[in-house]
């Protein structure tokens, strides 16, 4: 271990315990003493013991004749269930040990859930104890937990098989403090990386970064785990840093012991520049320009260029449609009809061609009212779920998951198991929708979309109780009488909305990157920590600064020398796949390779319906029946993982390449087709170019860089038998749209 | 672009088969539109055109002349839904120079038929056609055809794999308007399209930067309208395209470009009949224009012109207005009726108006703001101050509601979205009427008119014909009737909005041509279609006229208003979701040349019992040298009754049966009941192609049954013996013996022959049974009785009881006694 680590690690233990020393001091140890309390001793017991889990007496129709709330959230249900449903049985006054919930739970009797604890335990003794006082419910309120923290927040280890005990620390709403670790659970995101035990102790696995969480009551809490080599000769090379970006990846590096690799040649970089910001390859034109340009600012005058380009609002527009879900239907009365589509679409790239604030962007369709044929915002409750009524609770789940990176859906049943979200957050959310009505317009393709504010709330699931409209966490119920709306779209919007900023900034880097801070993209979660949360920090913080403007925060990353680095490995980045040490190779979006086969073959494929000229980025599903049930449109799109739009879901989007996609340029009608018809070579041969020239457009065109001299000997001798022939250059055309290169972002 | 070649070029998508053909007579016009105060030449194309004889317009100010049959095509064009294209007539369509712009539907009476309804529009504009002789002449900015400023360019979108773009170069000066508005699917006259009529328009300089643009407006709905102020002296270009690239064929428009101003309301939107209205023109570019209207003396819809090629709707009421106050919070009503007006001039704003009313008064209260074409979609209340809660409120309404009697329940217009409520006040005292919009907007133009006048009764007429897609079907609702012969119709019959009349109705005609008369039964109370026959006599000149049914109560002190309306989809997706609908006030009757066959029904001498059947027998006269098949049906029959589907006589055959059945919810009394025949070939279920006559009424008695059975639950086990037993009750007297059969015994259960036999006075009606061996077990509960009693030398079928049988295995102990 270097002087320089051992310091880092010193202070980061330090930094870790620090904020939790004076909670672990005031920390209450648990205690046999005093009568227990159902919901503050019993309820935590049977969450501990796995009784109220999904798999066991938890799930939706119980276990074995026995139902438990989910994880708890309804302890009055779970009171009824254990002492009333079967009076005498589960729990028995009159004899307290012959209890069913003991028997059970001691495996005394037969028990598929096996033996959860024994009888010394501190468990057994609680509930025991429990029942001979009377197995009663508690008579007034309870002190709630408000707050779990777990310790340290970070630990660091040189060398698997280290092992580090952690500690959970509950803070209740009466102020007191109490050690929980014995009645909490654990888990590892990566128990490659760690483990974590029932009882809350870490063993360091192989070498990278993970989080170990804890969970208690409805809350869960992470601590990062860095599992360092054991033996390491690292060395900061000092790269220079372009920016705030570079600045942090590389602290991140230095943590984990990584090294970034080199930065990527002019040529690299042209072609992902134009890939990740046009959605298209660079003509050989604009490779010339690029490669005879000696400036020292030209990547950052690329970018600039790409950024004012039509192109980059085509991108941009694309993608919106694709998260929004726009599709256009037909058949009569369906409000989803293409018209309707046409319209957001346009609107949609006319904010982004304006750059409007991604805060304004958002906020516009939140407080749509109007038509959806000439109200292009509107049909955010169209299209977001496609439905022939409107339905709050899958609008707002999916409006969440969108804007927010939340998936708040769980919470529809039970307290969000993996994050902080409750039954309360969901149903006042939910009411912020239940006005949402569409009624036919002036014509059959017509709807009008608004908010009828005499609609009731939705009512909790539990004990239908009218939940009044609440933003996502918001104490204070929004203001009845007005569209509750107008307040959503002041709080998601709002600057100091870190759910908006920081999922809007994580998609935008992982757009460029290959990856998200946080991935799933669209799954932002306490037990889902980003992988370098003072990155996602500073890009949403960025994002709030520049007034979200997101050329802006593109124009960040794609200036800053992590943006610009080279695939290529080094001997520490080698299985680094999560902090951005080298850049990650992409296979190209579905609608990007299509676009650049038309591009590197000058065929215009066409989509039914479209006008001619139209790109497969700028083209979205259209039928003429309703939009239920979607497709992506497109057999190629389709076979290369476009997005189906049949939900929300980020992973709609498929990035893996598949044998199929092999099949389908090899023998498909794509490449085959386009290759044929492709008059490129027939003019250069036309124009009397000579081979190597020849072999070096096609190069250019297809993987934007000239052949090796390698490369090239090996294609010349392809043509020298017949060089005014056109049959072995289109199998050299075909090769390089065939090959890995062609596919990749690199 | 000459329609001739236009056609050729025609493309047809894929679409679902429906249930029948939808062929239409007439699937197109060109041109499309004329101007004022000249001839056209006019060209239709379709099918069953030959013979062309005269064209009816139902508005004035057109008529046609020099009808000619040209050749037929010789390659004709298949159209959506089995449409075709095969024959085309030539005439010349006269234009006064005081016709009013806008739609005029008209029909085509041929030597045999009377067509379907088709359009033609009348602009103030001279024109100028597109005359794009080759793909790509008027697309690019250069290329853009010069056009004088107000005309109206007469274009066509091209179906090619390219997008057709029509550009138009129009000069004009700094200051001055450049008002554009496009009509397409309001002008199209086709069945079967949707998307590729929906056009859009651009306005843009000489350097192709865009001025302005307009797609959908709250006035043309689909078809756009435009206006700018031109910045300086110069040319201007008029882009005309479609917003959602689609192929189509006839995808005809017509380019209004002038100077003029474009309002796109009028505050308030009507006035008094006769009066000066001082109003106010909203929406120009230019800003608000306050003028003075000349309202006509009649009640009603009223189409303001001014200086602009199409016109504002407006309303001409028998009462006063009452003008918003905008200062103040609430307006008083001074009294009512009365007719109070608007405008919703931000978003969430909501108008009040004061009025009062006695208890028990009874009022209707119609909105007027889409209908008017202005983007509100109000909603309204109406309140007791001091109440706890609305004494009525409205939001969207129906059709009847909006005096919308004959337009498909799958149809959508804008009218849909104005409320209409009937109000009858629950106190007496001061109320408050709110309106506001649904989806909280609004606007400068979001102006609204609400009527409010006592409720009256009304019932109105149209011819019932629900077929898909609420088209037009002319072998119900075609009044074609061949001279000296007669045809009936079915009349619907649609209550007013707050109508309160529930008995019974006769039907009258007015307006008919001389020769024909028209026969309506009494409408019992609660009927809601009746068929009416019409008669034209042998001496009736072939012609055709505009006429009107009308319901008018029996009791003559009775007060009722009625009309009539007749409406027909446009440019329709299958489904009956039509993007256009016309609606006419007065049904086309045609005397066409004679027939070559006449029907007739023999008047039953026996009564249809309640689930009895009769049968009805039919003389086909044939003219000479006329031997083809004939087909008849029913079309209408009394509610409980159940008809044959269509019969045919074959070639040469003259008399034919027809069968009547009544269930046991049939009304009893005298009916009268036609048969409708015609013609075989042309298009079966439109009727297009076809000759088609009436047999007169004949009065057919809805009897109550002989008698009824009641059952006696039985069971029988497998190869055993047993009964069924049904109780007599008489309730007409039987003359001599009846045959009963025993209807709905398994397989495996018969009946022990001889049959029983009934007669008068008979207490019992016992059916001895075996079952076989093998029969399945269970219980059957469609057991039936059927007698056949004869008199008037005719059979009268009656069915009647419901009965049970369940068949049991056999007993186990005893199969030997069993089997004996």
């Amino acid at each position: 271990m270097t002087a320089r680590f051992k310091l880092l690690l010193a202070l980061t233990l330090l930094i870790g315990l620090l904020p939790t020393g004076a909670l672990l001091a005031a920390a209450e140890k648990p205690t046999d003493a005093g009568t227990p309390s159902f919901r503050r001793d019993v309820m935590p017991i049977l969450f501990r013991a796995g009784c109220n889990s999904g798999t066991c007496h938890g799930s939706a129709r119980g276990k074995d004749g026995f139902m438990l709330s989910l994880f708890g959230y309804d302890p009055k249900g779970d009171y009824y269930r254990i002492t009333e449903d079967i009076v005498g049985r589960r729990v028995n006054v009159a004899v307290p040990e012959e209890s069913l919930l003991l028997l059970k739970a001691t495996g005394k009797v037969p028990h598929t859930g096996g033996e959860l604890f024994t009888k010394d335990s501190v468990y057994y003794r609680r509930l025991l104890a429990w029942i001979e006082a009377g197995a009663r419910d508690d008579a007034g309120p309870v002190p709630e937990p408000v707050e779990i923290r777990l310790v340290p927040e970070r630990l660091i280890f040189q060398g698997a098989r280290r092992r580090e005990q952690t500690q959970v620390l509950a803070r209740f709403s009466d102020g007191s403090t109490r050690d929980v670790t014995q009645l909490a659970r654990f888990f590892s995101n990566n128990p490659t990386t760690a483990q974590i035990d029932k009882d809350g102790r870490v063993e360091a696995g192989k070498r990278g970064d993970t989080f170990v969480f804890a969970r208690f009551n409805r809350f869960t809490i992470g601590s990062e785990v860095i599992v360092l080599p054991d033996e390491s000769n690292y060395r900061w090379t000092n790269p220079p840093a372009s920016n705030y970006i570079d600045k942090l990846v590389y602290e991140r590096l230095q943590m984990l012991h990584l090294l970034p690799s080199e930065l990527c040649d002019d040529a690299t970089f042209l072609r992902r520049a134009y890939l990740d910001l046009a959605g298209a390859l660079p003509t050989v034109e604009q490779y010339q320009k690029f490669m005879a340009d000696t400036s020292s600012q030209k990547r950052t005058a690329l970018v600039d260029e790409l950024l004012a380009s039509d192109a980059f609002t085509d991108v941009w527009t694309g993608l919106w449609a694709e998260s929004l879900r726009l599709m256009g239907g037909g058949y009569g009365p369906t409000a989803t009809d293409v018209k309707a589509a046409q319209a957001y679409y346009d609107w949609i790239h006319e904010q982004i061609a304006r750059n409007r604030p991604l805060d304004e962007f958002v906020a516009r369709q939140i407080t749509a009212s109007g038509s959806n044929l000439t109200d292009g915002p509107v049909n955010l409750y169209t299209m977001l779920v496609h439905s022939p009524k409107f339905t709050p609770k899958s609008f707002a789940a999916d409006f969440s998951q969108l804007f927010t990176g939340v998936q708040i859906q769980c919470a529809e049943c039970h307290n969000h198991p993996f994050d902080r979200w409750t039954m309360d957050d969901y149903y006042g959310f939910v009411s912020i929708f239940t006005g949402m009505k569409r009624k036919i317009g002036s014509e059959p393709r017509e709807s009008y979309i608004y908010n009828d504010l005499s609609a009731p709330p939705a009512r909790h699931l539990v004990d239908d109780r009218p939940m009044p409209a609440r933003v996502l966490g918001g104490q204070q119920a929004i203001a009845a009488g007005k569209d509750p709306r107008s307040a959503l779209a002041a709080w998601l919007a709002s600057p100091t909305n870190e759910l908006f900023s920081r999922n809007l900034a994580n998609r935008i880097w992982a757009h460029h990157m290959g990856r998200g801070l946080v991935e799933p993209l669209d799954d932002m979660r306490v037990s889902n920590p980003p992988t370098n949360k003072p990155l996602l920090d500073a890009l949403a913080g960025h994002l709030v600064d520049s007034k979200f403007n997101l050329r802006s925060l593109v124009r960040e990353i794609c200036t800053s020398r992590v943006y610009q680095l080279s695939a290529e490995p080094n001997a520490t980045n080698l299985g680094d796949d999560r902090q951005f040490s080298r850049a990650r190779l992409r296979r190209l979006r579905a609608d990007v390779v299509l676009d650049a086969i038309g591009q590197a073959t000058g065929i215009d494929r066409g989509f039914p319906l479209f006008p001619p000229g139209t790109k497969a980025i700028q083209y979205y599903p259209r039928t003429s029946g309703s939009t239920e049930q979607p497709t992506a449109g497109d057999a190629f799109l389709e076979t290369f993982g476009r997005s189906k739009r049949g939900s929300i879901c980020s992973c709609e989007t498929k990035p893996e390449p598949t044998l199929s996609q092999v099949l389908h340029l090899m023998v498909g009608g794509t490449i085959q087709g386009e290759v044929g018809s492709c008059t490129l070579v027939p003019q250069l041969l036309a124009a009397k170019a000579q081979p190597a020239e020849i072999i070096e457009q096609l190069y250019i065109r297809t993987l934007s860089r000239k052949p090796e001299p390698g490369e090239l000997s090996d294609m010349l001798r392809l043509v020298n038998s017949a060089p005014r022939d056109r049959k072995a250059y289109d199998d050299i055309f075909w090769s390089l749209l065939n090959s890995t290169e062609f596919l990749f972002n690199h | 672009m000459r329609i001739a070649a236009s056609i050729a070029v025609l493309l047809c998508g894929a679409w679902p088969a429906l249930a029948g053909p939808m062929v239409h007579h007439i699937e197109a016009v060109w041109p499309r539109c004329g101007s004022r105060g000249t001839t056209v030449e006019v060209t239709l194309h379709g099918v069953s055109l030959e013979q062309a004889r005269e064209i009816i317009f139902y508005r004035p100010g057109i008529r046609a002349i020099e009808l000619e049959d040209l050749p037929p095509y010789e390659r004709p064009i298949s159209l959506h839904h089995s449409g075709r294209i095969e024959e085309q007539v030539r005439c010349k369509f006269v234009i006064a120079a005081d016709c009013p712009i806008g739609e005029h539907p008209f029909r085509l009476r041929t030597a045999t038929e009377l067509t379907g309804l088709s359009m033609f529009a009348v602009t103030k504009f001279p024109t100028v056609d597109e005359a794009e002789a080759r793909r790509g002449d008027n697309d690019l900015l250069a290329k853009a055809k010069p056009v004088p400023m107000n005309v109206t360019a007469r274009g066509k979108m091209d179906s090619d794999r390219m997008p057709d773009v029509d550009l138009y170069r129009v000069s004009g000066k700094s200051g001055e308007h450049l008002s554009v508005e496009v009509d397409s699917v309001w002008l199209t006259e086709k069945h079967y399209a949707e998307l590729e009529f929906d056009l859009m328009v651009r306005l843009l300089d000489d350097r192709g930067r865009e001025l302005a643009r307009n797609d959908d407006s709250a006035l043309h709905v689909q078809d756009p309208i435009v206006s700018a102020i031109l910045p300086r002296d110069g040319d201007y270009i008029v882009e005309v395209r479609q917003p959602i690239y689609r192929t189509g064929s006839f995808v005809y428009y017509a380019a209004h470009i002038g100077n003029h101003r474009r309002p796109l309301a009028v505050y308030p939107a009507g006035g008094q009949p006769g009066q000066t209205l001082s109003a106010t023109l909203l929406g120009d570019p230019a800003g608000e224009l306050p003028l003075k209207i000349g309202l006509p003396p009649t009640l009603g819809d009223f189409a303001y012109e001014g200086d602009m090629p199409s016109t504002l709707p407006m309303r001409v009421s028998a009462y006063p207005n009452v003008l918003e106050v905008r200062e103040s919070e609430e307006t008083s009503v001074a009294s009512l009726p009365a007719a109070l007006n608007g405008i919703i001039e931000s978003p969430g704003d909501a108008d009040v108006f004061q009025l009062s009313a006695k208890k028990g008064e009874r009022y209707r209260v119609r909105v007027f703001a889409r209908s008017l074409g202005t983007p509100l979609d109000p909603r309204i209340w109406i309140e007791r101050v001091g109440g706890d809660s609305p004494e009525v409120e409205g939001d969207d309404a129906t059709y009847p509601d909006r005096g919308l009697y004959a337009v498909g329940p799958q149809l959508q217009r804008k009218e849909l979205l104005d409320p209409s409520v009937v109000w009858q006040a629950q106190h007496s005292g001061t109320y408050r009427l709110g309106i506001s919009d649904m989806r909280s907007l609004g606007g400068p133009t979001f102006v609204y008119r609400i009527e409010i006048e006592p409720a009256s009764d009304a019932v109105f007429t149209y011819p019932y014909s629900r077929v898909i897609d609420n088209v037009e079907c002319p072998r119900l609702t075609s009044f074609a009737i061949a001279q000296g012969n007669r045809w009936t119709v079915n009349i619907g019959l649609s209550e007013g909005q707050g109508n309160q009349y529930r008995g019974e109705l006769e039907m009258i005609a007015r307006g008919l041509p001389p020769g024909v008369r028209m026969i309506a039964p009494r409408v019992p109370a609660g009927y809601k279609t009746i068929p009416v026959q019409f008669v034209a006599s042998a001496d009736a000149r072939p012609q055709v006229a505009l006429f009107e049914v009308l319901a008018r109560p029996v009791d003559p002190a009775q007060k009722l208003i009625s009309g009539s309306q007749q409406a027909f989809p446009f440019l329709g997706h299958s489904g009956g979701h039509a993007w256009r609908s016309v609606v006419v006030d007065r049904y086309a009757l045609a005397v066409t040349e004679p027939a070559p066959f006449s029907i007739e029904v023999v008047p039953p001498a026996i009564p249809l019992a309640l689930n009895g059947e009769l049968t009805l027998d039919v003389i086909i006269m044939r003219r000479p040298g006329f031997h083809a098949p004939v087909e008849f049906q029913a079309d209408w029959v009394p509610n409980g009754v159940d008809v044959q589907p269509t019969v045919t006589a074959e070639a040469g055959q003259n008399k034919a049966q027809y069968r009547l059945s009544a269930g046991a919810a049939a009304k009893p009394g005298k009916w009268k009941i036609a048969l409708e025949a015609t013609t075989t070939g042309g298009s079966y279920y439109l009727g297009v192609g076809r000759i088609r006559v009436s047999s007169a009424f004949v009065d057919v008695t809805i009897a109550e049954p002989y008698l009824a059975l009641k059952n006696h639950p039985a069971s029988i086990r497998r190869g055993q013996r047993g009964q069924v037993i049904w109780d007599v009750d008489h309730k007409k007297p039987l003359a001599g013996e009846t045959e009963a059969v025993l209807l709905g015994l398994p397989k495996g259960v018969s009946v022990v022959e001889p049959a029983p036999r009934l007669k008068a006075g008979d207490k019992q009606l016992v059916f001895n049974i075996v079952a076989s061996d093998d029969v399945l077990l269970g219980q059957y509960k469609e057991l039936k009785c059927e007698i056949v009693v004869r008199e008037a030398g005719q059979e009268i079928r009656q069915r009647t009881g419901t009965g049970i049988l369940r068949v049991d295995p056999p007993l186990a102990s005893k199969p030997q006694e069993a089997k004996r």
